[in-house]
């Protein structure tokens, strides 16, 4: 097998999980080259207006992200790009990629959109608002577009059609457009291959009986752009037509999805639609509570964490009005305007009529077009539900090529940013012999010292950029000004301060002016400052001896009209980072050596994943499991239910596991001790059966992988005392061999016991949240049953069914032939009895709209799914965070799914929340490559800008620690010696390697015994005190 | 009487704003990109966190006759560093009182989220928030020019 692999791999899809993916494989050693169709990355996520279930701003949280992977040395991301084909096979790929012309030289562009606001070609739609607007053939998709460089459609250009105009061209300060360019062949040489090409929707036209083409029916991202802030109407809510502010609003639910009938339909569930109308429709109230809302549902699909108390919130705190039915029909009322919808009113059975201002379609969302161009590249097929079947994810995964996010099922963004950590974890796994042979580690010369008393030396830049700032402010006039200034030891100012060309031009003032702190006024440091300092590190400065001031985007852009005032603003704000700048001090990035070893905890499927990915990456693994053998609640079903995965593969993982030297399984053990911080945790684990041995050993990570485990009922308790043998839960019966379950003609399967708890769910033992899985376990029950009894009658008593897996809706059509499926509104309203014949049950049957009973020989029970016995515990050894339902936390519900805000420990499956197998394997892949992100350097480097203590200071009442988010403060006691008294001491210790920056604690000290790095007191009182003005006379040294 | 009115309008109040990197400076600049117009009086200085804002910084600003003070960062829940906002939240209500105490203007202080998409609400806070002060007219406090000054330690 000396068969050639490539240390790079192909990302083709720039959406959120392609980033995560991205990200995540140049941690661990690989160069990634990242193809995306359109002209920026971002995705369907940049689109949102917020997210579920915490309506996080959606791109506030995604665009660092994108930032940084622009800013990667070891992601070539190659946008407005394509993948033409693919050769090779696992390890050794060639890919031919074509860029298109953009026609504007991305080296020189400066983002400014000269060329779109002289542009006469106006009116194109614009894809990224879903059509609501337009733009100009020269344009940009949204303003925070990554990369910001401008592109001219050649399909309306004028010049490129006609040879005329060329407008652009000639106001372009940058000479950036270029019309001469031609489409590039590519090619790449890579490992493996992830794709992610995300999902697509209609445009409401496409559904032309829902009235599609009326302007007041959107689709559901026309409907989130239009409430998003910068959107087309800038997040004002109106009816495009009239400009009206729509009073009722409906949600159309399952739109073109969920149908077997009409080909034209998808025949699954695209899973997200009922939380994103659920959001959809609380933005609304928020922006207008008078406008009513109505959600069309045929039932309400939940699935994720808390999920179903959102639904419940939107509610009871927002009055979003829930109607059980499809519409199948809209008209447009010809004398008012107004949208009419025909629906069927599940609950009493009745078709009715309801007439609303704006219409919004939840329609089905699936893969897009290059997604089966890809597929055709790849040479596999897809299955009738129009995903990549399981022939071809096999032979895929064999070839080490990846799918994730919603090219491999409907899911939503933190499952989909998961499944991107786990595609780079299982590729590390198969490539980890060549890592780190393509990445790039840039030499910096050594670093200038800066002496204590070397009086400050500061050089400023002031950026025309093109006529941008210069158009405004008078940049020749503020370098005069600012050059008059103490320290200033030189001014100038030039057209474009981030060009090329002018990083050597700030190298050269450095070397001849001698400088030794740097001001650059230009645009955003959120951007743009990464690229100074990388500046100042190659003139050998210490690149925090740098401020960027910001006169474009908080200046000139916004103060266009008042040429003088801006001018002063700019003077003001240099001056003010001035008074910062000359008090800057270097800062040092430390890097702490991490153990490349890490703790599991939990021996189920999810805890043995993770530790087999570790173990093949050449990590030092220890499983911590409280039971006396490996595989947890899932081993023992009779075989594993609709995933991909069998109960041998995880039998085999066991074994591989077990022979492996570096791999260390410790059964029959609980955790009594963690201590520490990332790379640094000490552990001590009590084992054996009854000799309580004491293991001690050191990990650089952790994983929490300690499941769930399914609650007992005090429902029914009478009835059920005299066969209690007859009465078990979900998990239970999966567990009994078919021998052991008890005869029976009839059995039936209760749902949503304990948990959902609404209105029609009360108890002291009962959960608000919804387990997510209790639906698709009592279909693969139900198999189970009528294997043991195939004349069984099966009952499913159910509220809504939760099953929005890709093939559920599938699984489950086919058996409700053989089994009834019966609606019930109130668990409360369900009365057994214990008789000679087992139960009688009587209960409402939604629909039927009576009282139906019957009786049964066997009761099997959805009750919550509980985190694992133990979590509280944990969660204080490890100082993590837990919800109010007792599952731990994560650092962020959609972003950091799998991570903990403590930086080396991370969590996967039923740890984060009760899931299905599948997910939690995606996670539990996920984590493992995550902890390997930190493990696989030896060492990680800190946060330059820490918080720091002055121990004379602190009196260590600890406030500090109680406060930091991170627990990166510890309270040190250290004993005194004073006279003849022996005095223990506390006092607050940062630890860099775990301190994440904000300066909290700082502002918290009530003794100003800590202070921020970089934005310490003195530097922002500086600030506050140049922003009045100067006093020259006074600055001038003795 | 008129004339003293029309002092007024031209006065130009000087306001201090901090910003937190994630959500609000990017707030800022959407509303740069976007080209929205507000009034010219501002100074922003960029922290972290707004956690980071000790009062003592507010009191500081004023203390140099500076017009107005505005605290921006992320919404509740949306901090990068989890929960600063929610520590900047308690420490501004204490604030409050402290400035009612020592006889400033309520309206000259104020504490408002924006997120990283609200360029048009960051305009209109400016407008709002620079129209307030300016109707209260200037600080009773005289202005104080600064010295650039290095750190001793
Ligand atoms: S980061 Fe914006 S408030 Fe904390």
């Amino acid at each position: 097998m000396s068969k050639k692999m490539h240390s790079s791999v192909l990302v083709v899809g720039g959406g959120i999980s392609g980033i995560q993916a991205s990200l995540d494989l140049t941690e661990l050693g690989f160069k990634v080259y990242l193809v995306e169709r359109k002209t920026t990355i971002g995705g369907t996520m940049a689109q949102l207006d917020k997210t579920f279930p915490t309506l996080d701003c959606s791109l506030c949280i995604l665009a660092p992200k994108m930032v940084e992977v622009y800013r990667n040395p070891n992601i070539e991301l190659l946008t407005y790009s394509y993948v033409k084909n693919i050769k090779g096979s696992h390890g050794d790929y060639t890919v031919k990629v074509i860029k298109k012309p953009r026609y504007v030289d991305s080296s020189r562009c400066k983002g400014c959109g000269d060329c779109s606001t002289i542009c006469p070609v106006r009116g194109l739609p614009s894809e990224f608002n879903a059509h609501l607007s337009t733009h100009a053939a020269a344009h940009i998709s949204f303003p925070s577009s990554v990369p910001p460089i401008y592109h001219i459609d050649d399909s309306k250009c004028l010049y490129l059609n006609y040879g005329i105009c060329g407008l652009c061209a000639k106001n372009c300060s940058a000479d950036a457009i270029d019309f001469t360019q031609k489409p590039e062949n590519i090619e790449l040489n890579v490992g493996a291959i992830i794709i992610a090409t995300g999902y697509e929707q209609e445009y409401p036209e496409f559904y032309e009986k829902l009235e599609g083409s009326n302007p007041n029916v959107l689709s559901s991202m026309q409907f989130e752009r239009l409430l998003s802030a910068n959107g087309p109407t800038g997040g004002e809510l109106m009816r495009l037509d009239d400009k009206k502010h729509p009073h009722s609003i409906a949600f159309l639910q399952c739109v073109g999805s969920r149908d077997f009938h009409h080909p034209e339909c998808k025949k699954y569930c695209s899973s997200i639609c009922c939380m994103s109308s659920a959001k959809q429709a609380i933005i609304t109230k928020e922006h207008s509570p008078d406008t009513e809302c109505f959600i069309f549902n045929t039932e309400i699909r939940a699935k994720g964490k808390n999920f179903y108390e959102f639904i419940v919130k939107s509610k009871e705190e927002y009055g979003v009005n829930y109607v059980n039915g499809r519409v199948s029909m809209v008209k447009e009322n010809p004398d008012n305007g107004k949208l009419i919808l025909y629906y069927e009113d599940i609950n009493r059975g009745v078709v009715e009529t309801k007439e609303v201002d704006m219409a919004v379609l939840a329609s089905a969302l699936f893969p897009n077009k290059a997604y089966y161009q890809f597929l055709d590249c790849l040479d596999v097929g897809h299955n009738e539900l129009g995903y990549v079947n399981d022939e071809g994810i096999a032979a895929c995964e064999e070839g080490y090529i990846y799918f994730t996010g919603y090219s491999r099922k409907p899911k939503d963004i933190p499952t989909a940013v998961a499944e991107g950590s786990a595609c780079a974890a299982r590729i590390s796994e198969k490539l980890y012999p060549v890592r780190f042979q393509n990445i790039k580690e840039i030499e910096y010369p050594p670093e200038k010292p800066i002496m204590v008393d070397e009086d400050p030396r500061v050089g400023v830049l002031v950026c025309q950029c093109g006529i941008n700032i210069a158009g405004t402010v008078d940049t020749a006039d503020v370098v005069d000004y600012i050059a008059s200034l103490p320290y200033v030891a030189h001014a100038e100012e030039n057209m474009y301060s981030c060009s090329s060309d002018s990083q050597e031009q700030i190298k050269e003032m450095i070397k001849e002016h001698n400088l030794n702190r740097f001001i650059v006024a230009s645009c955003t440091p959120r951007t743009h400052e990464p690229l100074f300092q990388n500046t100042l590190r190659e003139a050998g400065l210490n690149p925090f001896l740098f401020e960027l001031v910001n006169i474009r985007d908080q200046d000139s852009w916004v103060h266009q009209n008042e040429p003088e005032k801006a001018t002063q603003k700019a003077k003001d704000l240099i001056r003010m980072y001035l008074g910062k700048v000359v008090n800057l001090r270097p800062l040092k990035k430390i890097k702490v050596p991490v153990e490349q070893a890490c703790l599991v905890i939990g021996g189920g499927i999810t805890g043995i994943v993770s530790a087999h990915n570790l173990a093949n990456q050449g990590f030092d693994v220890y499983i911590v499991e409280k039971k006396a053998s490996l595989g947890g609640n899932a081993i023992d079903f009779i075989d594993l239910y609709d995933i991909s995965l069998h109960k041998r593969d995880i039998l085999n993982y066991i074994n591989d596991l077990k022979n492996n030297p570096n791999v260390h399984i410790l059964t029959n053990s609980t955790i009594q001790d963690i201590y520490g911080f990332v790379g640094n945790y000490k552990v001590k684990v009590q084992s054996g059966d009854d000799n309580r041995n004491i293991e001690d050993f050191k990990v650089g990570t952790i994983i929490v992988a300690t499941g769930t485990y399914q609650s007992q009922t005090e429902r029914w308790k009478d009835a059920f005392e005299k066969h209690s043998n007859r009465v078990m839960t979900q998990n239970e019966l999966e567990n009994l061999e078919d021998t052991e379950i008890p005869g029976f003609n009839d059995a039936t399967i209760i749902l949503c016991v304990d948990q959902r708890a609404d209105e029609f769910n009360q108890g002291d033992s009962v959960k608000t949240y919804c387990s997510n899985i209790c639906c698709k376990v009592a279909l693969k029950n139900i198999e189970k049953l009528l294997a043991v009894n195939p004349n069984a009658h099966i009952h499913v008593l159910y509220r809504e069914l939760q099953f929005s897996d890709l093939n559920a809706e599938t699984l489950w059509r086919e058996l409700r032939r053989k089994v009834s499926f019966e609606r019930y509104r109130s668990i409360d309203e369900i009365l057994i009895n214990s008789n000679k014949k087992h139960f009688h049950i009587k209960y409402n049957n939604i629909g039927a709209e009576c009282e139906v009973e019957f009786n049964s020989d066997l009761i099997i029970l959805a009750t919550p799914a509980m985190p694992s016995r133990g979590t509280a515990e944990l969660s204080k050894m490890l100082k993590v965070p837990t919800t109010k339902d007792g599952f731990f936390l994560e650092a962020h519900v959609k972003l950091r799914p799998i991570d903990f805000a403590t930086d080396g420990i991370f969590l996967c499956g039923g740890a984060h929340w009760p899931k299905w197998i599948d997910e939690s394997i995606t996670q539990a892949y996920g984590a493992a490559g995550r902890a390997a992100m930190l493990m696989v350097k030896g060492e990680v480097e800190t946060e330059g800008i820490t918080s720091q203590v002055t121990p004379e200071k602190c009196i260590g009442c600890g406030r500090c620690a109680e406060i930091c988010p991170y627990n990166a403060i510890e309270m040190v006691e250290t004993i005194k010696q004073m006279g003849l008294y022996t005095i223990t001491e506390k006092k607050a210790h940062i630890i860099d390697a775990v301190c994440k920056g904000c300066g909290a604690c700082a502002a918290e000290c009530p003794l100003g015994a800590i202070d921020q790095k970089h934005f310490s007191k003195f530097q922002i009182k500086k600030q506050i005190d140049l922003l009045t003005g100067i006093d020259l006379k006074a600055c001038q040294k003795g | 009487m008129v004339k003293k009115k029309s002092q007024k309008e031209s006065f130009e109040p000087q306001i201090l704003v901090f910003c937190c990197n994630w959500c609000s400076y990017a707030g800022a600049d959407l509303a740069g990109v976007s080209r929205f117009q507000y009034p010219p009086n501002i100074r922003i200085v960029r922290v972290m966190c707004s956690g980071r804002v000790e009062p003592i910084f507010i009191l500081n600003a004023f203390k140099n006759g500076i017009d107005g003070v505005l605290i921006t960062g992320c919404h509740i829940g949306d901090c990068h560093y989890i929960s600063g906002n929610e520590y900047a939240q308690v420490r501004m209500e204490h604030l409050k009182k402290l400035l009612k105490s020592l006889g400033i203007e309520e309206d000259r202080f104020r504490l408002h989220w924006i997120s990283a998409s609200e360029g048009k609400q960051f305009a209109e806070l400016i407008t709002d928030f620079t129209d307030s002060v300016k109707r209260l007219g200037e600080s009773k406090i005289p202005k104080k020019l600064g010295l650039i000054e290095l750190e001793s330690c």
